[in-house]
């Protein structure tokens, strides 16, 4: 097995005196590398996680740069907060290119559930004045080349819960009432603008969501609707759906797990194709 | 019963706009609920003639059922233009029927649900209000019975729900929106009664067959939650089990009724338009 640095704690702005951080893994560097980046973003539900908390190994192992992020949960901050310092990110890594032997020009973004959200988001809205905000590093692109995400809400606005005849589940209620300061219905402007449903356009970077049939948190219905948009105006969109997988779908990327449908394989995959 | 056929009730492009009547026997001075019915045919056929009235008229609602353009004569607004249309007719004649206008209903079956289901959540948007005819009325709806309709054309409700889309099915709402709704999405989000509903939505009865692949019925549950959740209360949705888009069909005098739609119908109207 490859021997992995990893560097954590790496400062990366700083917003209202809260400080943000973020963690790399990579192989031994190469003089002159210039290597494909990918940038993760933690899950909790907006409100909890940690950026230790990434499968960042096989990723890293497979020759891409694995940076994870910190970003303001909904207790010290509410929307757009999160999406703002995703992007700040972004642009940090950009900007510190040459240093970090990455190549700007083929920057990923990876996410699980509520992160998974944050880094479909700032996949389908790079460079959008109206969610880039004024985090760290300011006038770099924040655009990025292509984007996994898993168990990830697409939609903020239907109910899709019961559009499957199911309830609306009370935690994911509280979650969604913290992340926008209110209930969904009375927000309808930020979310829509939180949903990377209604930011498709012709032209948005590549997208494989993986989501399990089973999910209960985060219905799969709206990785449907999603994909089926995003195809329908000639973009790359895959879904790959894990029969019989719940909530934790990203369980098999860590190491150690069995991972029966091959999800390591596809992601790496997946990032070859649209970051080399 | 009084029957009338084919009376004139608006202007749609250059021509004459029709609809039938049915109404219990008239009695002068007597006020009574109304209800509209908007036939279907993928916007693109089916005829006035079919329809399900007779079961309101027999329960003393005075009853029109009525004609609007195709999309091969024209595409959306036109044809909630007609209905809008259809619907201040009703409110202008209110006197000569017996018609109490402030008790107006309406219901439809699949492209007539969801020129239906739109009209009754679209009360004062300009733009959809047409000039067919009597603009002085007003074109609110106080109860609504949407019968396998399409409610939404922004999102794919067939992959939504793993339905296969034919070709056919596909070319119906593209010919209402003049082009697929993906490329349309202003007009497209203007004909989807789901992102007009608000706490002035009226009451809403929604039936919808479990097996329709034609008009997949997630969108009905999904179009129930948002009125709820917009603050309509009253707002059911009948789904019925091992039924596909011929959902209508129980509610035809004669057809055999086991889930009594009928008594549904009719205690529904009776309750919203009372």
């Amino acid at each position: 097995m490859t021997e992995l640095v990893h560097e954590t704690g790496v400062h990366f702005a700083t917003v209202d005196g809260h400080r943000l951080f973020l963690d790399l893994f990579r192989t031994a560097r190469q003089p002159g590398e210039r290597a494909p980046a990918v940038i993760y973003v933690h899950g909790g539900g907006w409100h909890g996680g940690d950026r230790a908390d990434v499968p960042g190994e096989f990723m890293a192992e497979a020759g891409f740069i694995t940076i994870s992020i910190d970003y303001r949960l909904t207790g010290v901050a509410s929307f757009p907060a999160q999406i703002h310092d995703v992007k700040a990110a972004i642009r940090w890594v950009r900007a510190n290119a040459d240093e970090l032997g990455i190549d700007p020009d083929r920057i990923g973004l990876w996410g699980h559930s509520a992160g998974g959200h944050l880094a479909l988001l700032a996949a389908t809205t790079g460079d959008d004045p109206a969610l880039e905000g004024k985090v760290g590093v300011t006038g770099v692109s924040s655009a990025v080349c292509a984007v996994v995400a898993g168990c990830t809400r697409t939609e903020m606005l239907i109910d899709w819960y019961a559009a499957d005849g199911k309830p609306f589940p009370e935690p994911v209620d509280a979650s969604l009432s913290a992340l926008f300061e209110g209930p969904r219905r009375k927000k309808e402007d930020v979310a829509r603008l939180a949903s990377p449903f209604w930011h498709l356009r012709p032209g948005v970077p590549p997208v494989l969501l993986q989501h399990g049939t089973e999910d209960e948190t985060v219905p799969i219905n709206q990785a449907r609707a999603f994909v089926a948009r995003s195809r329908a105006m000639g973009n790359v969109a895959d879904l790959m759906e894990l029969p019989g997988v719940g909530h934790d779908a990203n369980t098999p990327l860590f190491p150690g797990n069995p991972d029966p449908y091959g999800a390591k394989e596809r992601t790496i995959a997946f990032f070859d194709a649209h970051l080399r | 019963m009084r029957e009338e056929l084919g009376i004139e009730y608006g202007t749609g492009g250059q021509r004459a706009l029709e609809l039938d009547l049915l109404a219990p026997d008239v009695s002068p001075g007597k006020n009574r609920p109304a209800v509209v019915y908007v036939h279907g045919g993928g916007w693109a056929g089916g005829e006035r003639s079919w329809n399900p009235n007779r079961i309101l008229a027999e329960s003393g609602f005075v009853t029109v059922s009525v004609s609007y353009r195709f999309t091969s004569e024209a595409i959306f607004p036109a044809q909630i233009h007609d209905v809008k249309a259809a619907i201040r007719w009703v409110r202008a004649n209110a006197d000569a029927y017996g018609i109490d206008p402030a008790r107006v209903g309406i219901w439809g079956h699949s492209a007539g649900a969801h020129l239906a289901a739109l009209a009754a959540v679209t009360a004062g948007v300009p733009e959809l209000e047409g000039e067919g005819g009597n603009p002085e009325q007003d074109s609110s709806i106080q109860a609504v019975v949407p019968i396998a309709a399409p409610v939404d054309f922004l999102v794919d409700w067939y992959a939504v729900q793993q339905v296969p889309l034919s070709d056919d099915i596909a070319g119906l709402s593209d010919a209402l929106l003049g082009g697929p709704p993906a490329r349309r999405m202003d007009l497209a989000r203007l004909a989807s009664p789901l992102w007009h509903v608000g706490p002035d939505s009226p009451p809403h009865l929604l039936i919808h067959g479990e097996e329709d692949d034609v008009v997949p019925i997630a969108q009905a549950r999904a179009y129930v939650a948002a009125l709820r959740h917009m603050g309509q209360p009253r707002a059911e949705l009948i789904a019925l089990p091992g039924v596909g888009h011929m959902s209508d069909e129980a509610l035809y005098p004669g057809n055999p009724d086991p889930l009594k739609l009928k008594d549904r119908v009719i205690e529904f109207f009776r309750e919203h338009l009372a």
